[in-house]
């Protein structure tokens, strides 16, 4: 039976040692208990090693000493293997991490370098409730590198049971559904066909390049106006933090309900999970702070929460978000939809929550071309979002080369980019791990980008504006930028500082030559987007129609 | 953050007159004047919005251009100067801060014959517009902040002048903020005005107490399944209602959707008539216009009768969809291939609203109109025309439509008079 927490308040519902000795019981004869763990046994491991184990750690290390089934290796007592002896795991990590926390008790390796651990008080707290945190210990250790992921011990072995136990359910049941849905759609991306109706059960995968992340199968539920969810099935991938699988497709699901048009409640079939939230979407909750009340469905306001959570925008972001939805401009889901249906990029709509007087009326599409003014300044917003958005995606992606030269790049083979915006000079600020290769610079010869090295902050002026505009105001915008260039010199670091034009500053004629002249002579670099401003508003314009139609709630 | 400013343009009146516009004269503003009018013209009446309002922007922007491109343009320190300016063959400018635009925000649609928001006048609606504009400015108590009033000052003169006025919007001014910022003094106005609606919307809400008990009993149907759907997408509506969130119309059976807009929209006879409005989701996310329901009384069967001697207009709702209905219709209300057009569900819903609403105002001014309409499934065009319906029924007393849904192997089943 469920126990009420009285002192935990992630969660309404506290999973109870019971559910987990039933669960365990139930994997018998992978699993069985043991005889041979005495209670003094873990009070020699808790003063040799200066911990407090908590109670529910505890009773199943009594219990079961250690659990080994499919891929769950819980680290405990006892056992063949030294990998899933606590004490041996202890000595190790110490050994190699010394940096790593003495009040941290592994509890599985997740793979990949990986590893899921309770911080366990070191105070002689009788009856101690820890959370399971992750972390990744091939990098640096500090006070940020612990993910929490569950309240305590219970809660984390049994989703991982859950996990486990349901995928074989899970893969019968997609392909029930994939066989179902070709049967009645045959659909096919090369040739098309039928697509189906929103209330019908729909398989989907998530890939990147040739890789499957996770599968869902949804529909929208006619009658309590819910999305329900069939199957679940993300899947852990090498170089991938662990579930940054089931964050996409549970996006994709919050997505899905929002756009649905229902209330956002989501219902999970008994086919995932044996009925219960995923486990995933459970350890995403808790790392985000959203508490969840149910045990096999998300509520609408949840749901809400968590696609906020989700997206992950700044406190800064958040804060103009609440406010506008305070002043029931704009709620924070509309702008969460914006981005996860591919009308704007994060960054994009960053740049236009922050950037715009009237940000609810770039991402509502509010504006109409007959009201010139109003639609003239959204549609400048939008215009500048998206021409930074362009040197976003062309810093970040990596160029790669073939055996005959032939230059190609690869889905989410990116660098990884830190991006900050300014938005009193619509600057960014461009800071990479890596060399970075600046395109696009007027007047230098050879066609090569500019390489700058590693962790040197590049400013970049954003300017969307058309060549009648940018005669009358680049000598402004050239006069920004050395201040700006003046004001970020230190003794022993010169940032480089660019404007970003469109591809109108060529139709400037002799004054191109002499722009870039005045603009070398202070150190200052034009970058010249290859889109021009008719392909920038054209692409605004239909961004703002797109957003005009979608839901507002 | 982008801070617009605008430029005050004016041009003398030759330069509007299509009969002189030569490439000699350097500004080729007249026809571009005309041809965006007429879009204008036509945007107002809702036809063809899609290919009308890039066509709109586009013939905006090259107005605008021709006159930074001229370059003859000239500020002034006071307003003496404007005149001189003027018979010197220059065109006088001034600049105006943000809250020009702010204002324009929150009363653009207060006046639509006064054009607020849109960037050119030609010069004989120079006067008009200014004083319209200066009394909008009085009426919100905003005719000290300095932007409008210089705004309204260089109207006058243009009048005076017989020039047109063209506004050019500059982003990223960086300029120093004004004094006096208007947005937060009419975000209060708007917020009082929310809660002024919201407490109208609480009245209503209590008033209106709509239950499954209130709403009049469908008995159209035959099929037990059909009326299932009918309690079922009644109560998602109330629903709706209750929370203020939006019903979601997709997925549901034609005849079903008309049979409930027709709960909702007319009440009993012994009941109030409360105008109110529901929000109207589909399945691809997008929003359509508001319904308007609770706004007729339910009609007597001597109405019915009356209308009913009248010949009936029979039309089937979309073309290419139910072919052998062709030789039973006098026509296709909607061309198939106009409604079926890959956009969004919301979209499709406006374009069959404002069909409707044409084909509704040309055909009742030829007097009665009973119009017995054959329905197919697609729900934005059913909910468009019903919505069309419904606006035409508010203003003439001689509009009647009958619904024919159609049903496998046997006769079409007759839904609810809209009367």
């Amino acid at each position: 039976m469920p126990m009420y927490s009285e002192t935990n308040n992630y969660i309404a519902v506290k999973t109870g040692v019971e559910e987990i000795v039933q669960l365990i019981d139930s994997l018998k004869p992978h699993v069985a208990p043991v005889d041979t763990i005495q209670s003094t046994d873990l009070d020699k491991i808790e003063t040799v090693f200066d911990l407090a184990l908590p109670s529910s750690y505890r009773s199943f290390l009594l219990k079961y000493g250690t659990l080994s089934y499919q891929s769950v290796r819980i680290i405990g007592i006892g056992g063949a293997s030294e990998f899933t002896s606590l004490a041996s795991v202890l000595i190790g990590l110490r050994i190699v991490r010394p940096n790593c926390p003495s009040d941290l008790v592994p509890i599985e390796d997740l793979g990949s370098g990986w590893l899921a651990g309770l911080r366990c008080s070191t105070s002689s707290n009788e009856n101690p409730t820890t959370s399971v945190v992750r972390l990744y210990l091939d990098a640096l250790i500090t006070d940020n590198s612990f993910t929490p992921i569950a309240p305590d011990f219970a809660d984390y072995l049994l989703g991982r049971l859950r996990e486990i136990q349901g995928r074989a359910k899970g893969w019968q049941q997609l392909k029930k559904r994939v066989a179902e849905f070709n049967k009645k759609h045959e659909y096919d991306h090369a040739k098309g066909g039928k697509l189906p109706r929103n209330h019908v059960w729909r398989p989907y995968r998530y890939c990147i390049q040739d890789v499957v992340f996770g599968t869902v199968v949804v529909r929208h539920e006619r009658d309590s106006s819910a999305l329900q969810v069939d199957v679940f099935l993300p899947v852990d991938v090498a170089n991938y933090e662990p579930d940054a699988a089931a964050q996409a497709l549970t996006l994709f699901v919050l997505s899905e309900a929002y756009k649905c048009g229902g209330t956002m409640e989501i219902e999970f079939t008994n086919n995932v999970e044996g009925g219960h939230i995923p486990a995933s979407i459970k350890r995403l909750a808790f790392r985000h702070g959203v508490q969840l009340s149910q045990t096999r469905r998300l509520l609408p306001l949840e749901s809400r929460q968590l696609y906020a959570a989700l997206t992950d925008f700044s406190t800064e972001i958040r804060a103009v978000l609440e406010q506008l939805q305070k002043d029931r401009r704009l709620s924070i889901e509309r702008a969460c939809y914006a981005i996860h249906s591919g009308v704007w990029s994060q960054q994009e709509a960053e740049t236009i929550i922050l950037a715009s007087r009237y940000p609810d009326s770039v991402l509502g599409g509010d504006a109409l071309p007959e009201q010139r003014h109003i639609y003239l300044q959204d549609l400048q917003g939008a215009c500048a979002a998206i021409l930074g958005g362009i040197l976003d995606r062309r810093l970040a992606m990596k160029e790669h080369q073939d055996e005959l030269g032939v230059t190609y790049n690869l889905e989410d083979d990116v660098r990884h980019i830190r991006i900050t915006f300014d938005p009193s000079t619509y600057a960014k600020w461009y800071v990479s791990s890596e060399d970075l290769p600046i395109p696009w610079i007027a007047g230098e010869s050879g066609g090569e980008n500019r390489i700058v090295p590693a962790n040197t902050s590049v400013t970049v002026l954003v300017r969307a504006r058309d060549a009648a505009r940018l005669k009358v105001y680049m000598h402004r915008d050239l006069l920004l930028a050395q201040q700006l260039r003046l004001a970020h010199i230190t003794a022993c670091d010169e940032s480089p500082i660019f404007i970003l034009v469109p591809a109108d500053f060529y139709e400037l004629g002799s004054r191109v030559e002499e722009f870039i002249n005045s603009a070398k002579s202070h150190h200052i670099g034009i970058l010249v987007c290859p889109e021009s401003m008719v392909t920038l508003t054209e692409n605004a314009a239909k961004r703002l129609n797109s957003s005009r139609v979608i839901r507002d709630d | 953050m982008i801070d617009s400013f605008v430029y005050l343009c004016a041009i003398p009146e030759l330069y509007w007159e299509r009969e002189r516009e030569t490439q000699q004269s350097g500004l080729r503003i007249a026809h571009l004047t005309a041809e965006a009018l007429g879009v204008e013209r036509r945007i107002n009446k809702g036809i063809n919005l899609e290919i009308e309002r890039p066509r709109y922007t586009l013939l905006c922007q090259r107005l605008e251009t021709e006159v930074i491109q001229a370059g003859r343009w000239k500020s002034f320190k006071n307003w003496q100067e404007f005149s001189s300016l003027i018979t010197a063959d220059k065109f006088p400018l001034v600049p105006i801060d943000r809250n020009y635009i702010d204002f324009i925000r929150f009363t653009v649609s207060e006046s639509p014959l006064a054009r607020l928001g849109t960037s050119f006048f030609p010069p004989n609606e120079v006067s008009s517009h200014g004083k319209t504009f200066w009394n909008i400015c009085t009426q919100h108590g905003v005719q000290n902040v300095s932007a409008l009033k210089i705004r309204a000052q260089f109207f006058q003169c243009a009048a005076q002048n017989r020039c047109g006025v063209i506004e050019l919007q500059y982003p990223f001014a960086f300029i120093d903020s004004p004094k006096a910022d208007i947005a937060s003094q009419l975000e209060q106005v708007r917020n009082q005005l929310f809660e002024a609606d919201n407490a109208r919307e609480e009245i209503l809400a209590t008033s209106l107490t709509l239950s499954e008990q209130d709403l009049h009993e469908v008995d159209t149907f035959q099929s037990d399944y059909k009326q299932r759907q009918v309690q079922t997408l009644s109560h998602t509506i109330l629903q709706a209602i209750k929370n203020g969130s939006g019903a979601n119309l997709s997925n549901r059976s034609n005849d079903v959707i008309a049979e409930v807009l027709h709960r909702f929209v007319y009440v009993q006879p012994s009941q109030s008539i409360m105008p109110a409005e529901l929000r109207i989701i589909y399945a691809d996310g997008s929003e359509g216009l508001p319904f308007p329901i609770r706004c007729r009384h339910q009609r007597t069967q001597s109405e019915v009768n009356w209308l009913s001697q009248h010949s009936p207009l029979k039309a089937v709702l979309m073309s290419m969809r139910h072919l052998d209905l062709d030789r039973e219709v006098d026509l296709a209300w909607f061309r198939n291939r106009e409604v079926s057009k890959s956009r969004a569900l919301a979209e499709t819903d406006e374009y069959c609203y404002q069909t409707t609403r044409e084909l509704l105002s040309d055909a009742l001014k030829e007097g009665p109109l009973l119009l017995h309409m054959y329905h197919t499934g697609f729900e934005p065009a059913v909910v468009g025309f019903y919505r069309a319906v419904v606006e035409a029924l508010q203003k003439h007393n001689k509009l009647g439509v009958l619904p024919y849904y159609y049903r496998d192997k046997k006769p079409f089943e007759l839904g609810s008079w809209w009367l």
